[in-house]
């Protein structure tokens, strides 16, 4: 049964559309109304709108660069201005197929790569060394501080496709289908993708000191 | 970047235990949902995998880096790029032949929608009707969106609120802003906005608006 259902899956790819991940509740598609008032706003040429537009993606696109790209304040805030620039400057560029979000992210991860390129720095971790043994030691190895250390550096160590589902999924709660429209590929490509960052974070955490807390 | 993605829509174990991010936060398709919780009923590995699945999870959003993310100095920075930088022109392709049309077009039904509304109440008096299932008023107005700082208190939100009459009437949206009814309109905007709890008040409507 299960076989036959992936077969179905695989020959009706779902598209990401608002309703996806499960459907959307009424105060959320109220939120996305607002947010595409100001977006109608920029679309007019208002500054005004712009910003207040600025002021709600600013900490989230920042999260997600500074993880995508590894880099200083600066790089990070270059890459952010340049994806509201676009946002500025392109409005009449989004259709509406796609939530107003994964627009303004597909254009960060864009930016964002071309950053990393630019800047000559790996963006598959085939290229990148083994992960230096931090060596905590076992009396250490509970403790928050060791652990968040343990995560970032494990973050650090995938791929930048593969930190992008982990990041998109579990910071900004995206659904499967609306990775894929950040990312641009299909959907099959993006839990393709996540099962292989989940198996080699777990393989790189257990390098790096141990279970997580509540795993046997 | 490598762009070589092994398959693994052949293994329904693999297939179930890429679902279980989206699955563990609750956010999956309800198909797909149903399809996952079947497949572990029967399956222990993949009850296993969820498990280690909310733990990452739960350990994630522990460590979660809550960094002070400041929003006023790039913006500034913003400002000095746009003011190199004006928005695209909206194209406007064929605007000198049809506008004149349009323009003329709407005249005239701007000008017939007059007539029947000036002329109408003279000629036959519409006698008030309301409904048993009417309304008695309109829904409030949104006309604001706002934003409260992280760790913001109930109590110090709520007096916030109350103190400019303002209204929750949607959000919140995927980057934790409100929409508000705000009857004061731009003064009470402003008040709004200089309220210890609050880090972002701004209007939605158009005309409050350069």
């Amino acid at each position: 049964m299960l076989m036959n259902w992936i077969q179905r899956k695989k020959t009706t790819r779902p598209a990401a559309s608002p309703e996806d991940a499960g459907g959307s509740a009424p105060s959320e598609r109220a939120g996305e109304a607002a947010e595409m008032a100001l977006f109608e706003g920029v679309r007019q040429g208002r500054q005004k709108s712009f910003e207040a537009l600025y002021r709600l993606y600013h900490p989230r696109l920042q999260r997600f660069l500074l993880h995508m790209i590894r880099q200083g304040d600066a790089v990070v805030e270059e890459v952010l201005n340049d994806t509201m620039m676009v946002v500025w400057r392109r409005a009449d560029a989004f259709d509406g197929r796609s939530r107003l979000s994964t627009w303004i992210f597909g254009i960060a991860y864009r930016k964002a790569l071309k950053a990393l390129s630019r800047m000559d720095l790996p963006v598959d971790d085939a290229d990148l060394p083994e992960s230096p043994d931090p060596a905590p030691g076992p009396e250490s190895r509970a403790g928050f501080v060791q652990l968040r250390g343990r995560l970032q550096q494990a973050m650090n160590e995938l791929s930048v496709d593969h930190r992008a589902v982990i990041e998109l999924c579990y910071f900004h709660d995206m659904s499967h289908g609306e990775i894929a429209d950040v990312v641009g590929c299909p959907p099959e490509t993006v839990k393709t993708r996540m099962f292989y960052a989940r198996r080699r974070l777990r393989a790189l955490l257990e390098d790096l000191g141990g279970h997580l807390p509540g795993e046997m | 970047m490598s762009n070589v993605v092994v398959p693994i829509e052949t293994d329904p174990h693999q297939f179930v235990q890429a679902l279980l991010p989206w699955f563990a936060r609750g956010s999956l398709q309800e198909d797909d949902a149903a399809m996952v919780r079947e497949h572990l009923l029967h399956c222990a590995a993949c009850r296993a995998e969820l498990g280690a699945e909310r733990s990452l999870q739960a350990a994630l959003a522990d460590c979660a880096e809550e960094r002070a993310a400041d929003t006023e100095a790039a913006l500034g920075r913003m400002r000095a790029l746009m003011a190199n930088n004006p928005p695209a022109p909206q194209p406007a392709q064929g605007k000198g032949r049809w506008m004149p049309w349009a323009l003329g077009l709407q005249s005239a039904a701007i000008a017939a929608l007059l007539l029947v509304v000036v002329a109408r109440p003279a000629l036959e008096p519409v006698a008030p009707y309301k409904g048993l299932s009417a309304a008695p008023t309109a829904p409030p107005r949104p006309e604001a969106l706002v934003m409260f700082r992280p760790g913001a208190a109930e109590p110090a939100i709520r007096k916030a609120l109350l103190a400019h009459r303002a209204v929750i009437v949607g959000g919140p949206t995927e980057s934790g802003a409100y929409r508000l009814s705000l009857p004061g309109g731009a003064p009470a905007l402003a008040a709004l906005r200089a309220e210890p709890a609050v880090s972002l008040a701004e209007s939605l409507d158009p005309v409050a608006q350069p």
